[in-house]
């Protein structure tokens, strides 16, 4: 049923290339938040979105697993460490004198048999519902079952339709509903169709002057028939009539909203907002169907949101991670391989320390300080126990790394195989179990994501790595990378093929796992903390209104739509349906003035406009309710609307003020309010609530744009986003204009101000003044004269000075970055090796170094001198191998044709399977020297079996397909011929590889020979180093030897006592293979080469 | 007094000083290729330091074990492992202090060609948020203490701690105890030395440092009995001259010379004028050893290897005195025995890197200490560079009578009493080249004493007065 985006294996390309992303198609030249592109899967339409969970399966496992036995199950087990693991008991709850106040977390909806007395709604079951999930202020864990709420939706009303139609309609449709039904159960419901009602309202497609017209609006009884139904006025293919109306198919509207989102909308609650129920007016369940501690019932209609309330609960986090024993060379598979280490930190929100932190270990394990082991002898139990320990702990929040595609599903199908299947029971509500279901999104900023989805209803699952690679451009996402760029430590790490060996050994050897086991829990908690994701992403579900597991799980067009819904509703506009093409025209992008390529030694201001998108959208009023046809444009006057570059005709806001300009109004000045409340703050933990939301702001401003242009989005208008874009390109073109004719020196400047590069939202001038302070005076002053010449809000702003200022290409410059005239805040670099991922570490160190040299230090011979050094050391094979590995991410089994990484995985599987590269490793690699001619493929290697086999290199290729653009790149505005750096005496001496003692090649069956050190005369019994003509130089010669000696001893002590550092142990070997360390291929080298150092050494010992 | 070429090794068989001076039958002083090989690399290429700091515990352990049963009656001794939280106990481990300005390699790492040394420029690793860690071979805890403690130890001591475990693997420190100062061993050699037998200690010759000739002639001259002129009988009863590091001078190379360019051209005028001073160095050593046995320690500045232990200079570098069998080039730690006195001695490496650990009262304090923690250079090989050993060689076994140490500003000594009537000479020698002072020990009475030279007093016609 995914119909919408590639098919087969070429979503996988689709993926990877995404990275840098993809030229986008709205705007080649957009390259922030907002160039999203909407993809988002169109088998929603088939239930997905509905069908979020319970279906018929929960019934059948209400069969299986009598719904108490799971309570009596943890009960039994009173033992002291259960009742330490849960939740502080209730307090006073007292439904009829005292409200309850919670915070939600989680939204969903569920069908229940019967309904609850005393509650709106059909008095005959099934019924939807909806169920929230949160905590109170105390920290006790509440379901919220809201009853009375049913799914709807609209169609026009067609003329000649009135009150007195509803009746037959109502009874035809559901005639029709139930014949187009092949399920059993569902022949017992007698309605279907619950109301229909005519309403009147407006579409919000389109300038419409008239008032608001009649709709059908149609009741149904629940979410899962909605589809059905819409698809019966759909399309042609039921012959369903109107009674009294000729046959025709209808537009529907609102009738793609997921269920629990309507409602959220419907009552104006938004994501993780506190609820009141007030006092009697909800009641305790009888038979509660959750482990949550308070479970009650309540009414649609007396439900209140507090939305003032911005402080969070204390919810509990649970982080774990799993260890499973794989057999050599093959990742670990479920059905075979067993699990053998769960480890668990639990913290409650707010609080600096977890309270809890354990480890459940298959076999026995030694005991580790500050940390609870828990043995366990058979798998199954460890399982069981573990599952306990989660329903017992109760958290709001999971957390880890990889677990939405790894742990959990890996858990879940693991106990199946095993046949406990009541392991599946992780979420609260007792009776249904976690299914795993894989889902696919993408967009043009993340690219298309394959990812699993686990239903567990009440837990909020929060994967870590989810977050951090839909935030943050990182060179590798695994969690060692991740906590090194982040946390700033280097994290060990245990290779998988090495775990089972482990795991088989003795009980210390088993901690020695734990140890690593609990470390990969505990980061993701650290990593949650100090990027503070939870609270950024609270505020965000605040500030667009969804509930927060929508926030990682679905794509960003959920968002807009849940803003635009809450405000269509309240000017009774309703929102259609459409059926999604994917296809549409393309148009030209954002603007790039060309760019005037040079260093510039004088300061360069840079003007740019606000929001630029966003504030174009509300100077122009760019929405749905206020796009003109050419016809209707034809028929109003020119005054009233206006005309944008690429024709497209919108009312003006004096006319008609549109949607979106309004919520994006509301959207910057609550950023900007939330802005003004950061600079007073102190509080640091509400400051980090308040930048999260301002940033949160910022975000959704951004991404209305890419709404309208997501052409498999909810509800594209290419009318509007290429209005955008076209407006975009000519208020760029009109600021060089207005730069360039008022500072001049006709005007009485000192100098013509020129252009010289401009970026969709930014110019580059250069207003030919000596200091940065000028400059800095100049630019606010032509930011704030051409801003007059806009509509307001448009607005251009100076922002910053660079100075020198190195202009490449379009999109890659180098620059000092200034905001106040006497110290530069930093070095700014904008596409260029250093800042992409795909080159080796030596490309990016160079080409900073150099920039530094040149922008910092103004020293062009020093960067010129210090390249010829690189040059010669790179072709002297003196650079240490950790700088010229490359890594490319292993995607696929298949490529077409012979891709280097993939052709590398191929050799190293045949050498090893245990530690050849898998599907989704990273590979890295080093071009080496091959035969002449050789494809690049054949030359890749795997760097460790280069290192230990001491092959040479292809200095190279590094060299020529490396180094030499980039560094070209740069100095070719500063220098006349950028190509004599790369020849001269400095590029003349290139290691050849030689028959060192490592490396056998053709030659190893050969016995050798000595030969003498200095010559290549062959050395006699009596003599070890030189022969008896070159022993002259033998002191020399030690010497040369000896420094090489001495440069490796302190690198290897370096490096391996680092390595005890980070290990956290002195008398535990280091077993790390962390392999995006950067002292990891080094210190492996030096361990080599010290030995081969002085084994070349110890020949001068020798008697003579 | 014979020239003492038996080493005190041959007559302690057992001893694991072996590996610190081999036995010297062949007179360049580093035995067998294999010997050596397997003393600075050790067998396997993936050794690693854990096992240094294994054989460490291991062989101070029972001595701790010992200390504490009578320092501590009665307190149960507990692995951190099966520590309870709130129960007293003691402990027997390693102490690893961790602290954020210790040099890292992961800092330095990322710049530029990962190629440059990092810079050692830190006279103190000492910070705010130094943390003290324990560690026995089934864990580790952090200790909790005064900052006074924390500033008092360094990384790589064995200890016995008593204390109380606190919840979330933390200790709560109430005593340290040490092994304290080794057994002294008694010489006879000792009882037959009659008469007084001195030996002299000089440390940074600094051969071949241009402003250096002057001060080096003289000490030729002196050595060879030329400036002495009432009939001093002092000189002829010098047993021994000890050079402890530094011989030779090296010129300190700037940081630019590792990034820039440099020809082929270049690189050899750079070897021929490194031989140079080791060519003086050769000329001297010479001519000395026709009047005296000479001993060279090689110091961090010499043309040998960089980490501890420290090879003797190899022979080929000094190819006309090493024919003379008066020359031994020795390792660095070195040890020997002397007129039935036990030396014990470095070029200054370790005090000076544990130095930066801690806060010490006076250079010399610390350098008492190390023998009550009975290990010449617990830093290594956190911060010192070391080779990766099975064998830890730097742990002191027996209580030297003179303990010396090279390399410092000043001279200082001090007769340490130990609680065993132990008694050990400890010697700072003066850097020569800078004090132009030498130390001579009395071998018979410890007396210690320098001598100085006064370039005017003993020789009036200096170029200066000249002209």
């Amino acid at each position: 049923m995914k119909r919408s985006i590639v098919t087969g294996g070429g979503n996988n390309d689709k993926k990877f290339k995404a990275q840098p992303p993809p030229k986008n198609n709205y705007r080649g030249g957009g390259d922030d938040e907002e160039d999203d592109e909407f993809e988002e899967d169109d088998d929603e339409d088939e239930g997905d979105e509905f069908g979020e969970e319970e279906d018929e399966d929960d019934i059948d496992v209400e069969n299986i697993i009598a719904s108490d036995s799971m309570d009596i199950d943890i009960q039994d087990d009173g033992s002291q460490q259960l009742f330490l693991w849960s939740r502080k008991p209730v307090q006073d709850l007292v439904p009829h004198k005292k409200p309850l106040i919670f915070q939600q977390l989680e939204v969903d909806y569920t069908e229940i048999k019967e309904p609850v007395p005393g509650m709106p709604g059909p008095k005959v079951g099934p019924l939807p519902a909806i169920r929230l999930f949160g905590v109170t202020k105390e920290g006790n864990s509440v379901l919220c079952k809201v009853h009375g709420f049913l799914p709807y939706f609209f169609i026009s009303c067609p003329p000649g339709f009135t009150e007195a139609d509803c009746k037959s309609l109502k009874h035809d449709l559901n005639e029709s509903m139930k014949m187009s039904s092949n399920q059993s159960n569902e022949k017992d419901i007698e309605n279907i169709v619950v109301s229909i009602d005519i309403e009147k309202k407006k579409s919000i497609m389109g300038y419409n002057p008239n008032p608001l017209s009649d709709f059908i609006r149609i009741t149904l009884i629940l979410p899962k028939f909605v589809t059905r139904c819409r698809e019966i006025f759909e399309s042609g293919r039921h012959h369903f009539t109107i009674p009294g109306q000729p046959f025709r198919q209808y537009q529907t509207y609102e009738s793609n909203i997921l269920f629990a989102l309507r409602f959220l909308i419907d009552k104006g609650i938004t994501g993780c907002s506190w609820i009141e129920l007030p006092a009697n007016t909800y009641k305790l369940s009888e038979t509660p169907v959750s482990t949550c501690q308070i479970e009650v019932d309540t009414s649609l209609e007396t439900i209140i949101s507090l939305s003032d309330d911005d402080s969070p609960a204390p919810y509990r986090i649970l982080s774990f991670d799993i260890e499973c024993a794989g057999r050599k060379g093959v990742f670990p598979e479920p059905e075979k391989d067993p699990v053998i280490q769960i480890s668990n930190i639990v913290k409650n929100n707010g609080d600096a320390e977890p309270f809890i932190k354990n480890i459940f270990t298959l076999k026995g394990c030694s005991s580790i300080v500050g940390a609870h082991v828990i043995p366990h002898k058979r798998e199954e139990d460890l399982l069981r126990e573990w599952r306990k320990f989660v329903i017992k702990v109760d958290p709001d929040v999971i957390i880890g790394y990889n677990i939405v595609n790894f742990d959990i599903p890996y858990l879940i199908s693991r106990a199946r195989q095993l046949k406990i299947p009541e392991f599946a029971l992780l979420g609260r509500i007792k009776t249904t179990i976690s299914k795993i279901k894989s889902t696919r999104f993408s967009s043009s900023n993340l690219g298309t994501r394959e990812s699993k989805e686990i239903s567990m209803p009440g837990r909020t699952q929060f994967d870590l790595m989810q977050a951090i690679q839909r935030d943050h451009k990182l060179t590798s996402y695994s969690l060692n990378n991740v906590s090194a760029h982040f946390l700033k430590e280097q994290k060990e790490d245990v290779h998988f093929s090495i775990i089972s060996d482990l795991q088989n050994g003795t009980d210390d050897d088993r901690r020695r796992l734990a140890v690593y086991c609990i470390k990969d829990a505990v980061l993701p908690m650290r990593l949650l903390d100090k990027l503070m994701i939870l609270i950024n992403y609270t505020e965000m579900a605040r500030v667009t209104g969804v509930p927060l597991s929508y926030l990682l799980g679905r794509g960003e067009g959920i968002k807009v739509l849940s803003q635009l819904y809450r405000k269509a509703m309240v000017e009774n506009f309703l929102i259609p349906t459409y059926k999604v093409t994917g296809k549409g025209e393309k148009f030209q992008g954002a603007i790039v003035i060309e760019p005037t390529p040079g260093f510039y030694d004088t300061p360069i201001a840079t003007l740019d406009f606000t929001s630029l998108y966003p504030s174009i959208m509300m100077a122009h009023n760019l929405c749905y309710s206020t796009l003109l046809s050419a016809e209707e444009a034809k028929k109003l006057p020119p005054e009233i609307y206006t005309t944008t570059p690429f024709g497209d005709h919108f009312i003006k806001s004096d006319t008609k003020k549109g949607l979106l300009p309004r919520i994006l109004e509301e959207l910057l000045s609550a950023r900007k309010k939330a802005k003004d409340e950061l600079k007073n703050e102190k509080d640091p933990f509400k400051r980090a609530v308040l930048d999260g939301r301002q940033l949160a702001l910022k975000i959704s401003a951004n991404s209305v744009y890419g709404f309208t242009g997501a052409r498999v989005g909810k509800l594209p208008c290419l009318e509007i986003s290429r209005s955008v874009t076209s407006f975009g390109r000519e208020m760029l073109d009109k600021t060089k204009k207005i730069v360039e004719e008022r500072y001049t020196i006709a005007n009485g400047y000192k100098h013509d101000a020129v252009i010289i590069y401009g970026d969709t939202d930014s110019v580059m001038v250069k207003f030919g003044v000596k200091t940065v302070a000028e400059a800095m005076e100049m630019g606010r002053d032509a930011a704030k004269f051409v801003t007059t010449t806009f509509i307001r809000p448009i607005n251009l702003d100076f922002e910053k000075v660079y100075y020198p200022y190195l202009l490449m290409a379009k999109k890659k410059y180098a620059g000092l970055y200034w905001t106040k005239p006497d110290i530069h805040d930093r070095m700014d670099v904008k596409g260029l090796e250093m800042v992409r991922r795909d080159t080796c570490l030596l490309v990016r160190n160079v080409v900073s170094t150099i920039l530094k040299k040149i922008l910092i230090e103004k020293d062009l011979k020093s960067a010129e001198e210090y390249t010829k050094s690189v040059i010669s050391d790179l072709l002297q094979n003196r650079l240490d191998l950790s700088m010229l590995v490359i890594t490319k991410a292993l995607s696929k089994t298949q490529y077409k044709g012979k891709v280097i990484h993939n052709e590398l995985a191929r050799k190293m599987r045949a050498r090893d399977p245990a530690t050849a590269p898998n599907l989704g490793d990273r590979v890295p690699y080093v071009v080496i020297q091959g035969s002449k001619g050789a494809p690049i493929y054949e030359k890749a290697e795997d760097p460790l079996y280069a290192l230990e086999h001491n092959i040479l290199l292809d200095c190279q290729y590094y060299l020529d397909k490396q180094l030499k653009a980039p560094l070209i790149r740069i100095f070719k505005p500063i220098m006349s011929n950028p190509d004599l750096i790369f020849h001269g005496e400095h590029t003349r001496t290139i290691a050849q590889s030689t028959l060192s003692d490592n490396n056998k090649g053709f030659f190893g069956t050969l016995k050798k020979k000595k030969v003498c050190m200095n010559c290549p005369k062959e050395l006699t019994d009596t003599e070890s180093t030189t022969c008896i003509n070159c022993q002259h130089k033998e002191a020399s010669l030690y010497q040369t030897s000896l420094e090489k000696v001495t440069s490796l001893e302190t690198k290897f002590s370096e490096a391996w006592t680092q390595c005890q550092r980070c290990s956290g142990s002195l008398h535990q070997p280091v077993l790390c293979s962390n392999r995006d360390c950067p002292i990891f291929y080094m210190r492996t080298k030096v361990q080599l080469d010290l030995i081969e150092a002085k084994k070349t050494l110890n020949r001068f010992n020798v008697e003579w | 007094i014979h020239h003492n070429k038996e080493r005190f090794l041959e007559k302690q068989p057992n001893s694991t000083i072996k590996s610190i001076h081999k036995n010297d039958d062949n007179k360049n002083g580093d035995g067998g290729g294999g010997a050596t090989t397997s003393l600075v690399i050790g067998q396997h290429s993936n050794l690693q330091y854990s096992s240094i700091y294994a054989s460490r515990l291991e062989k101070l352990n029972p001595i701790l074990v010992e200390n504490v049963e009578s320092k501590y009656p009665g307190i149960p001794t507990q692995k951190i492992l099966h520590m309870k939280p709130g129960d007293e106990c003691i402990m027997i481990g390693t102490l690893y202090k961790e602290m954020e300005l210790k040099p890292n390699i992961l800092k330095a790492y990322a710049q530029d060609r990962a190629m440059l040394p990092i810079p050692d420029n830190r006279e103190s690793f000492i910070g705010e948020k130094d943390k003290l860690f324990f560690e026995d071979n089934t864990g580790r805890v952090k200790l909790i203490g005064s900052k006074e403690m924390v500033d008092s130890l360094v990384t790589g001591l064995n200890v016995a701690i008593l204390g109380k475990g606190l919840p979330d693997a933390e200790f709560e420190v109430r005593d340290i105890v040490f092994p304290g100062i080794p057994p002294q061993p008694h010489s006879r050699d000792l009882e037959s030395l009659k008469d007084d037998a001195y030996i002299c200690l000089i440390s940074g010759l600094n051969v071949g440092d241009a402003n250096n000739i002057f001060q080096t002639q003289l000490l030729m001259d002196y050595l060879q009995g030329n400036l002495v002129d009432n009939g001093s009988d002092l000189l002829g009863k010098i047993c021994k001259v000890l050079f402890v590091g530094n011989s030779i001078h090296k010129e300190n190379e700037p940081i630019e010379a590792f990034v820039r360019y440099s020809s082929k051209s270049e690189i050899q005028a750079k070897q021929a004028k490194k031989a140079i001073p080791i060519k003086d160095l050769d000329g001297f050593l010479c001519e000395l050893c026709q009047t005296v046995p000479v001993d060279i320690i090689p110091g961090p500045n010499d043309p040998t290897n960089i980490s501890l232990p420290q090879l003797p200079l190899n022979s080929c570098l000094f190819p006309f005195s090493i024919q003379n069998t008066n020359l031994t080039t020795c390792t660095n730690p070195y040890q020997s025995q002397i007129g039935g006195r036990l030396l014990l001695g470095t070029s200054g490496q370790n005090i000076e890197n544990a130095s930066r650990y801690m806060t010490y009262e006076n250079k010399m304090s610390l350098t008492e200490s190390t023998l009550i923690w009975r290990h010449l250079a617990p830093t290594a090989p956190d911060t010192l560079t070391c080779a990766a050993l099975d064998n830890d060689p730097f742990v002191i076994e027996q209580c030297p009578d003179i303990y010396f140490v090279g390399n410092q500003d000043h001279f200082e000594t001090k007769l340490l009493k130990g609680p065993n009537d132990e008694i050990v000479r400890l010697i700072f020698i003066p850097n020569f080249s800078e004090t132009n002072t030498i130390i001579l020990v009395n071998l018979k009475t410890l007396d210690t004493f320098p001598i100085h030279f006064n370039t005017t007093s003993f020789f009036p016609q200096s170029p200066s007065t000249e002209q």
